[in-house]
């Protein structure tokens, strides 16, 4: 089968010095990443800054050439990926910066030319929705507003893998759900993959069906949203003896923290025959949200 | 009408969004709201209606489905079935979110006394 992503033992670190005659550094940014996308799956990518969020999307992207280890789009090696993958690809970055075009809509037609597919009235009605003046400069617009025209240039070629880094960090709610409503009405459909970077885990709980949690520049865990909140408990014990040795045999546990007589764990998975024991107090289900700091503390 | 306004979940908890469309549908028949014959709103439809991916949509209608809730006719969508595939009571459905409360209350020290004053002060709030 051929995913839209695919990334194989990939690792990448960064070399560098700050003054001539230090030691070269080496800043390691991915270790070890090897995961794939299937077709229609909507994923969120989620870290905390510095996790290597970027770092992957620009693999994958083929931005970056990894040390080790290969990113493949649609089969192709991302790094030396032809014409033809890219026409089926797009991506948003983090901060777009083209402030070169007098407008949004003349940019979007230029930017068309590259692409076989382009659907001009598409992209002018997202920029319309979105409230893109059209006879404004580009670098008179806000950044909120020049994400916006990223968004809407992504979609123009209605790609089939599309990535986007942090699409809506600078966006209002009234505008995230916007987006999020274009997204789902105008763009996807069964052959359509998406990956997003975001913060905010309440969008990524509306439309993603996948989630991938970097840690430390590796991957902690890359499940079904579904499945993980089904599976994904937080339980708190009563300290009795029996407590301290039962909990030694959990294996997997994250986040285990003591506050007097209180032992609170977490899982990621179910395991049989949790929550059968006589000093079992609660099994609490996560949002997102929780787990994400669950798994960070 | 359209179905889909009867709808309302919230992304944001512990609990998947296809579950929480099964649960809602279950308790919206036990109630009567929806109706032997009555069609649901399309997958789209209703994602669009609530801004989640189609996919969750689908995945709470096929388990619908193979509840017996629901038959899906092709060329029309999803139609509701008589309420007796419920197979459980009003009261049966209630029972999960009654346990919660009862354990919290427990958790927190309140008596059976506390929670049934309690109780009928929110009732009546909501009344």
């Amino acid at each position: 089968m051929n995913y839209p992503l695919k990334m194989v033992d990939l690792s990448h670190s960064y070399q560098g010095r700050a003054w001539p005659w230090q030691q070269p550094k080496q800043d390691q940014v991915l270790k070890n990443i090897g995961f794939q996308l299937k077709p229609g799956t909507i994923t969120g990518l989620l870290g905390v800054n510095g996790a290597g969020k970027t770092s992957l999307i620009q693999c994958a992207l083929g931005l970056i050439n990894p040390q080790q280890g290969n990113s493949y789009l649609f089969g192709q090696n991302s790094w030396d990926s032809d014409h033809n993958i890219r026409q089926q690809i797009a991506y948003v970055p983090q901060l777009f910066d083209l402030a070169l075009y007098s407008n949004a809509f003349k940019l979007s037609k230029h930017w068309g030319h590259y692409y076989n597919n382009w659907d001009q009235g598409f992209v002018e009605k997202i920029l319309r929705l979105f409230g893109i003046p059209e006879n404004q400069p580009l670098q008179q617009l806000s950044i909120g507003q020049r994400q916006k025209i990223s968004i809407a240039l992504a979609l123009g070629h209605r790609p089939n893998l599309l990535i986007l880094d942090e699409p809506v960090a600078s966006l209002d709610p009234l505008s995230r759900r916007q987006f999020l409503q274009v997204l789902i009405e105008d763009y996807w459909d069964e052959h359509k993959t998406i990956l997003f970077s975001s913060h905010i885990t309440s969008d990524i709980e509306r439309i993603a069906s996948d989630v991938l949690i970097l840690k430390d520049q590796e991957i902690l865990l890359h499940q079904s949203l579904d499945e993980l909140k089904q599976n994904c408990r937080k339980y708190t014990l009563e300290n009795c003896p029996a407590a301290t040795d039962y909990l030694k045999e959990i294996d997997h546990k994250l986040s285990v923290r003591t506050l007097d007589d209180r032992i609170t764990f977490c899982l990621t998975e179910a395991q049989p025959g949790i929550g059968q024991q006589a000093f079992t107090l609660t099994a609490e289900a996560l949002n997102l949200e929780a787990l994400f700091l669950e798994l960070h503390t | 009408m359209h179905k889909g306004i009867l709808f309302s979940i919230n992304p944001n908890t512990g609990t998947p969004v296809f579950k929480q469309l099964v649960d809602q549908t279950q308790r919206l028949i036990a109630r009567g709201q929806l109706k032997e014959g009555d069609l649901l709103p399309s997958t789209r439809e209703l994602a669009k209606l609530l801004t989640i991916n189609p996919m969750t949509v689908s995945k709470a209608y096929s388990q619908l489905e193979t509840m017996h809730l629901v038959t899906r006719k092709k060329g029309i969508g999803m139609l509701v079935n008589s309420a007796a595939e419920l197979g459980q009571t009003q009261q049966q459905l209630f029972q999960p979110a009654l346990i919660e409360t009862c354990l919290q209350g427990k958790q927190l020290g309140l008596s059976l006394q506390e929670i049934k004053a309690l109780l009928s002060k929110q009732w009546r709030t909501m009344e």
